[in-house]
């Protein structure tokens, strides 16, 4: 579905910040593979996410670590915008459900 | 901080800006991305080798990556368009031909637009060189239906400038010049004078070029008398002296003190040489309300609207007529925005010319997307090619537009060049009358303007062509020796752009058949008398003052009256006897060159006849003359006898025909009496002696007039007709006139011949202008339709072959060309003319003698562009005559 990848991005970085690679794998670990993101259109999504502003990118040093990773974090202006993406989401989820599963209805 | 990084997040839309950190920002940010990922691999058990491999097929194609992460950075439309330039600016390189003549056809067209359009932005839309000019009205009186627009009374602009609340201030000045002579060291001159309140230059925001305008104190009866110059007058009479100020300059024999001069380009108020302040205006004095002599100019307050500063002088004219019944009842008041009156007089011809000058561009764009077309198609296989490949078809038309714009770019630009050439032009061909155009620039707007059409044009020529494109059949265009799968379709749009174009090139061709029209007619209309060799001279008396006037008994005027009128005469009979000279005449005002309808005129009651009321009486036009005026100008005697030494201060009067025929249609008027001062309280009856022909007065497209003649005065026109050429006699004639009286001056010298010229000099410019956009017209839809019937013979050169290898004659195919172009021509002339009878309408004020649906002049009109039409298919068609049939199937 089309912005979904983009949602799924700012939901990650609602744990906090993450570089590419982190985000790819928490993906990945979390549907249980079940999405198969190709790593690679993961970045045309963060930095159009970027560009719109919702997040924000520095080269930083993890705790501990030796070398520099290109750190993504959640803006304000993102974790609105994630908001409001998931409560569409989950009216949507909902609405496909009742034409799905009607029977639960009654 | 957050400056800054505001104004990074705005410099980060600019593709240059940081491209290359970003480039290696994103390399590293993958690098980083797999490496990571073959660690975990190789944590997993794999090789290095084989970590690193299965990272790369996890992360995908790195290239595509980094073409999309470009692409989620905005930049691609630019990068696209850098491209889409480069390759058709290629393209156009690789065909210079089609390119050249294109541009050529672009430059035409846009540049007669530029041209045009500095002028009509010089002299329509430019506003008046005043502070916030949008705030400011004129305040006119009007007296309908026979005086549409008057000035004020003296007395109503002192009560209304007092108690108007609707403006801040209202200023006035005397719209009707009067004149002065100015005598001094240099040879005598006539210079014209209006009066201005003191408020007028500081409420319209101008600021004198040196010294000052004139104080409230100086704007009353009796106060010390000063004048200001006006800036063309400074420079031609002092020099542009700034030492100027204070001194002292004889007018009519008084002494005025110089206090300043204004700037030059003072909008409306350019015209007369000196100014005067309006209280000491002595004919007028400002407690009369019965001459009307006064412009006003008020500037509304802020926030004030017209219509509410209208309510208001409307209330206070009633007020006016209520006080002063006598003198103001039945005046109307007309406020309207402040206006230059030399811009309103050319409006109509400027829009008409700008119209004309707009459908050559359209013809212009036609020809140009019937180049596109046959472009096109001629490139199908190489953009079917594309097609196949992967090139999405708004891509295609992406480029095509591309390249287009370009082209209308490149003729924007030789058309900009062309347009400052063809400004030159329109300002040495504009009559000296019609200044503003000669002040016409390429400026600013100009050149915006030009960009915006060269990219509109680019669009609407490029638009139909590459929309084309999306009808490619790939699979038909791609095949062995197809000649094309859209060429049905493309053939109509070929043949619908030519029938567009005929019809557009016959509007502007009937427009300019028109205006010769009527300017062919005005040239064959008889002024009323001999116009060749005839010298005209204005020799104006210096008036007396009205104080001085008033101070004289009755008999004492006369006398001095009398005595002037004498002196005239004297001046005559010298002239009169000067070799060359066949004989002399004086007019008080020149016939043809008066512009002004009431200057001299009077309305008139008949004798023993029922009479009307005072605003429906009829008009005459009254001259003054000398005797032997008419058998000097040649103007024709009817009936009775002209005016003699005889008639000198009588009551006797000559009339002219038109005015004979309708009060005497019987052919009765000899004896009549007749009283000239119907609206003053003395009536003064004259009788008619004679009746002549008629002259026009108000130049050779005026009403006729009624016009009586008188003899007893100055007459301030000496008109002298001679053997050999008129000019020749200026300074024999100068000098008997200084000779008889030094301080008089002599201007205005010039040849009835050239009278009659200027009076025309308007039309016969837009006649011009319109001719030459007419012809430009026509020889672009020649060159469009020879264009498109070429490319149609050589599309169908098999088919001719084809037919003629089964018997066809050469006639034939002739037949078939012309015809097919006959056809084309008849659609766009029926198309033509219902547009062109749509638009003419337009400009019937600018036509004389002629209907702006005139038969002939469409007929005509229309028959010379099926003409053309036909030549331009017959080259091609000659072509086709001579098809080798074996040539043309075996090229198959």
């Amino acid at each position: 579905m089309k912005g979904t990848l983009e949602m799924l991005i700012l939901r990650t970085l609602m744990q906090g910040p993450a570089h590419g690679h982190e985000i790819a794998r928490h993906i990945q670990r979390t549907t249980e593979d079940v999405l198969r993101v190709e790593h690679g259109s993961l970045y045309p999504g963060l930095h159009r996410l970027e560009r719109k502003g919702w997040v924000s990118a520095r080269w930083e040093t993890p705790q501990g670590g030796k070398r520099e990773f290109k750190y993504y974090r959640l803006t304000p202006a993102g974790k609105k915008q994630l908001l409001a993406e998931h409560s569409k989401w989950r009216q949507l989820v909902a609405s496909i459900g009742r034409v799905m599963e009607p029977a639960e209805e009654r | 901080m957050a400056i800054r990084r505001r104004l990074q997040a705005w410099l980060s839309w600019f593709p240059w800006y940081r491209r290359r950190a970003r480039e290696a920002d994103l390399e590293r940010e993958l690098r980083d991305h797999l490496e990571l990922e073959a660690e975990e691999q190789g944590a997993a058990g794999l090789s290095p080798r084989e970590a690193a491999y299965a990272a790369h097929r996890a992360l995908g194609n790195t290239l595509k990556i980094e073409e999309d992460v470009r692409a989620a950075w905005g930049f691609r439309w630019f990068e696209t368009f850098v491209q889409d330039v480069g390759f058709a600016f290629r393209m156009l390189r690789k065909s210079a031909g089609f390119t050249a003549v294109a541009v050529l056809t672009l430059a035409l067209g846009i540049g007669a637009n530029s041209a045009m359009f500095s002028v009509i932005e010089n002299v329509l839309l430019r506003p008046l060189p005043y502070d916030h000019p949008q705030q400011l009205i004129e305040v006119w009186n009007t007296y309908l239906p026979a005086v549409p627009l008057g000035g004020l009374s003296p007395g109503d602009f002192q009560d209304w400038r007092t108690q108007a609340t609707t403006v801040s201030a209202m200023g006035g000045f005397s719209w009707d010049e009067s004149g002065a002579n100015l005598t001094g060291d240099e040879s005598p001159a006539r210079v014209k004078i209006n009066y201005a309140s003191a408020n007028l230059f500081p409420m319209l925001g101008v600021k004198p070029a040196v010294g000052r305008f004139f104080l409230p104190a100086e704007d009353r009866p009796g106060s010390a008398p000063i004048v200001t110059l006006s800036h063309h007058f400074w420079q031609s009479r002092f020099g542009s002296d700034p030492g100027v100020l204070g001194r002292v300059v004889t007018l009519d024999g008084l002494r005025y003190t110089i206090v300043g001069v204004l700037p030059g380009h003072s909008g409306v108020l350019d015209s007369p040489d000196l100014w005067m302040p309006l209280g000491q205006y002595s004919d007028y004095p400002l407690t009369n309300h019965t001459y009307h002599p006064i412009e006003a100019i008020a500037r509304l307050k802020p926030g004030v609207t017209i219509a509410q500063a209208r309510a208001e002088f409307e209330s206070l004219n009633r007020q006016s007529a209520i006080a002063y019944p006598a003198q103001h009842k039945g005046f109307g008041v007309l406020v309207r925005p402040l206006q230059n009156p030399a811009a309103a007089q050319m409006r109509q011809s400027l829009l008409v010319l700008f119209a004309a000058v707009g459908l050559v561009l359209l013809i212009a764009c036609a020809n140009i997307v019937n180049l596109l077309l046959a472009r096109n198609a001629a490139r199908e296989k190489e953009i079917a090619v594309r097609i196949a490949i992967g090139a999405s078809s708004r891509r295609l038309m992406q480029q095509l537009l591309t390249e287009s714009i370009l082209l209308a770019l490149a003729g924007g630009a030789l058309g900009i060049a062309l347009a400052a050439a063809g400004v030159k032009l329109l300002g040495a061909l504009a009559p000296a009358n019609l200044s503003a155009v000669q002040t016409s620039h390429l400026n600013g707007v100009v050149f915006l303007l030009t960009l915006a059409v060269c990219v509109l044009v680019g669009i609407a020529c490029g638009l139909l062509p590459a929309l084309q494109v999306r009808k490619t059949n790939v699979n038909a265009a791609l095949k062995q020796g197809s000649k094309g799968s859209g060429a049905f379709s493309a053939r109509k749009l070929h043949n619908l752009v030519v029938v567009f174009e005929i019809a557009l090139a016959l509007v502007p061709l009937i427009g300019a058949g028109l205006l010769l029209r009527s300017l062919h007619d005005l040239l064959n209309v008889s002024p009323g008398f001999r116009a060749d060799h005839l010298l005209t001279m204005h020799v104006p008396m210096a008036s007396m003052s009205t104080d001085a006037y008033n101070k004289m008994a009755r008999a004492q005027r006369q006398d001095a009256t009398e005595k002037r009128g004498l002196e005239f005469l004297q001046i005559v009979q010298e002239v009169d006897a000067l070799p060359s000279v066949k004989s002399a005449a004086g007019i008080g005002v020149l016939p043809l060159g008066s512009q002004i309808q009431y200057q001299s005129a009077s309305r008139f009651v008949i004798e023993n006849r029922p009479i009307p009321d005072a605003g429906v009486r009829p008009i005459v036009q009254t001259r003054v003359i000398t005797p032997g005026y008419f058998s000097t100008v040649g103007v024709p005697l009817f009936r009775g006898r002209t005016l003699t030494q005889e008639d000198w201060n009588s009551s006797n009067i000559d009339i002219d025909e038109a005015m004979a025929r309708r009060f005497w249609p019987h052919g009765d008027a000899l004896g009549k009496r007749i009283n000239l001062c119907s609206l003053e309280r003395t009536p003064c009856w004259f009788s008619i002696v004679g009746v002549v022909g008629n002259v026009h007065q108000f130049g050779l497209d005026g009403a006729p007039t009624y016009d009586a003649y008188y003899c007893g005065g100055w007459t301030a026109y000496l008109l002298i007709r001679t053997s050999s050429d008129p000019r020749l006699i200026t300074f024999a004639a100068t000098n008997v006139i200084h000779k008889i009286d030094p301080m008089l001056p002599v201007d205005a010298v010039s040849t009835m011949d050239e009278i009659l010229s200027d009076t025309l000099s308007p039309r016969r410019f837009s006649a011009l202008l319109i001719g030459i956009f007419a012809a430009l017209a026509l020889s672009l839809a020649a060159i469009g339709i020879y264009g498109v019937m070429s490319y149609m013979v050589g599309k169908r050169a098999s088919e001719i072959g084809i037919r003629m290898a089964l018997g066809a004659q050469p006639r034939d195919a002739l037949r078939l060309i012309v015809g097919h172009g006959a056809k084309l021509g008849l659609c766009g002339i029926v198309v033509g003319v219902v547009g062109a009878l749509l638009l003419t309408r337009l400009m019937t004020s600018l036509l004389y003698g002629v209907h702006a649906s005139d038969p002939l002049t469409f007929i005509a009109i229309s028959a010379l562009l099926m003409l053309v039409a036909l030549t331009a298919c017959y080259i091609p068609a000659r072509r086709a005559m001579h098809v080798d049939p074996v040539t043309a199937l075996s090229y198959e």
